[in-house]
C-alpha cells in the first residue's frame, strides 16, 4: 500500500518539474537570455550617442571668424561639420544604428535607434528596439587654443 | 485502514500546499529582487554617463562667468535626465576644501586647476512590480572625471582677467 503511495508522490513531482520548467523555467532562461542581449546594446547606443555628441561639441568654425578675434560671440558651431562629426563617431562606435543628429544655437543632440534580433523572439519585438538620446553643449576653444 | 490511507492522502495534501505557500513568495522575492539590481545597474550607467556630459559644459560660456557656467552644467544634467523616470536628480560641483572646484566659483583658472562634479540620482520602485519588494528609495551618487579647465578661454564680458 505505501509503495503504491511513494510511486504516485514519485510521479506527482515528474510532473510538477516538468510543469514547472515547461511554463515557468524555459521562458525566465529565455527572457534572461534577451534581456542580456538588449541591455548590451542599449549601453553601446548610449555609449555611442554620448561620444557622438562630444565629439561634436568640438568643432568650432573657426573660418567663420572675420579679423582678430575679440569676443567668443565671434565663434560658430559650424553645424555641417559638428553633425557629420556626431554621425561619424556613433557610426564608429554602434555600426547599423539609425542615428539622428541635430545642432540647434550651440546644442548638440545625438538620437540612436537599434534593432537588434534576440536569440529567442519576444511577443510584440518587446526587447527588439534600443534607444539612447543625449545631448551636450559645444565647447568651443578647449581643442583649439583662440 | 481506508480511513487511515484517506487521512494520509489529506496530510500530502496540506503538505504540499504549505511547502508551495513557502516557496512561492520567496521566488518572488528572489525574481523581483534580482530585477531591482539590474534596474538599478541601468540607472546607474545613465547617470555616469550623465554626469560625465554635463561636466564639460563648464567651459561652454566664456570664462569669469562662474554662475553662469554653473547654470549651464546643470541644465545639460537637467536635459539627459529628465523623463527617466527618476525620483530625483541633481548635480553638483562642490566648493571643497575651499579651493576645489574655483573655476566654478569665482572664475579665476590657476594652473592645473580642475573641474569635477558629482550626479545623484534617486529611484523609486514604487510604481512598479518591483516595489512589492523593494520599498525603500535608492540613492546613487557617481563622480566625474576631474577635467583641466582649458587654458586658451575666452573672458566674458566686463571681466579684464580671468
Amino acid at each position: 500500500m505505501l509503495s503504491t503511495s511513494r510511486t504516485r508522490q514519485t510521479g506527482q513531482t515528474l510532473v510538477f518539474a516538468a510543469l514547472f520548467l515547461a511554463l515557468a523555467g524555459v521562458p525566465l532562461m529565455a527572457l534572461q537570455t534577451d534581456v542580456s542581449v538588449s541591455a548590451a546594446a542599449n549601453d553601446t547606443a548610449n555609449t555611442a550617442a554620448v561620444q557622438g555628441v562630444t565629439a561634436a561639441t568640438a568643432a568650432a568654425n573657426l573660418l567663420a571668424i572675420q579679423g582678430p578675434l575679440t569676443s567668443s560671440s565671434q565663434l560658430k558651431v559650424d553645424e555641417k561639420a559638428a553633425k557629420k562629426k556626431c554621425i561619424d563617431t556613433i557610426a564608429a562606435v554602434d555600426p547599423g544604428a539609425d542615428i539622428t543628429c541635430t545642432v540647434d544655437k550651440g546644442t548638440v543632440t545625438a538620437v540612436v535607434v537599434k534593432h537588434i534580433d534576440l536569440p529567442i523572439p519576444t511577443p510584440f519585438g518587446w526587447l527588439s528596439t534600443v534607444r539612447g538620446e543625449w545631448s551636450a553643449q559645444t565647447t568651443l576653444g578647449t581643442v583649439t587654443p583662440y | 485502514m481506508k480511513h487511515a490511507v484517506r487521512r494520509h492522502r489529506r496530510g500530502e495534501d496540506a503538505q504540499s500546499l504549505v511547502e508551495t505557500a513557502l516557496v512561492l513568495p520567496l521566488l518572488l522575492i528572489i525574481t523581483l529582487g534580482m530585477a531591482g539590481v539590474w534596474a538599478l545597474a541601468m540607472v546607474l550607467s545613465d547617470l555616469r554617463m550623465a554626469t560625465s556630459v554635463a561636466t564639460p559644459s563648464a567651459f561652454t560660456v566664456p570664462a569669469g562667468a562662474p554662475e553662469q557656467a554653473m547654470q549651464t552644467v546643470k541644465t545639460v544634467f537637467a536635459n539627459n535626465t529628465s523623463g527617466r523616470g527618476w525620483a530625483s536628480a541633481s548635480i553638483a560641483c562642490p566648493h571643497d576644501h575651499g579651493t576645489d572646484n574655483d573655476y566654478l566659483y569665482n572664475g579665476r583658472v590657476e594652473p592645473n586647476e580642475v573641474v569635477y562634479c558629482t550626479g545623484t540620482a534617486t529611484i523609486s520602485f514604487e510604481h512598479s512590480p518591483i516595489g512589492l519588494v523593494w520599498r525603500w528609495n535608492t540613492t546613487l551618487t557617481v563622480h566625474s572625471a576631474p577635467l583641466t579647465v582649458p587654458p586658451n578661454r575666452q573672458c566674458a564680458p566686463g571681466v579684464a582677467t580671468c
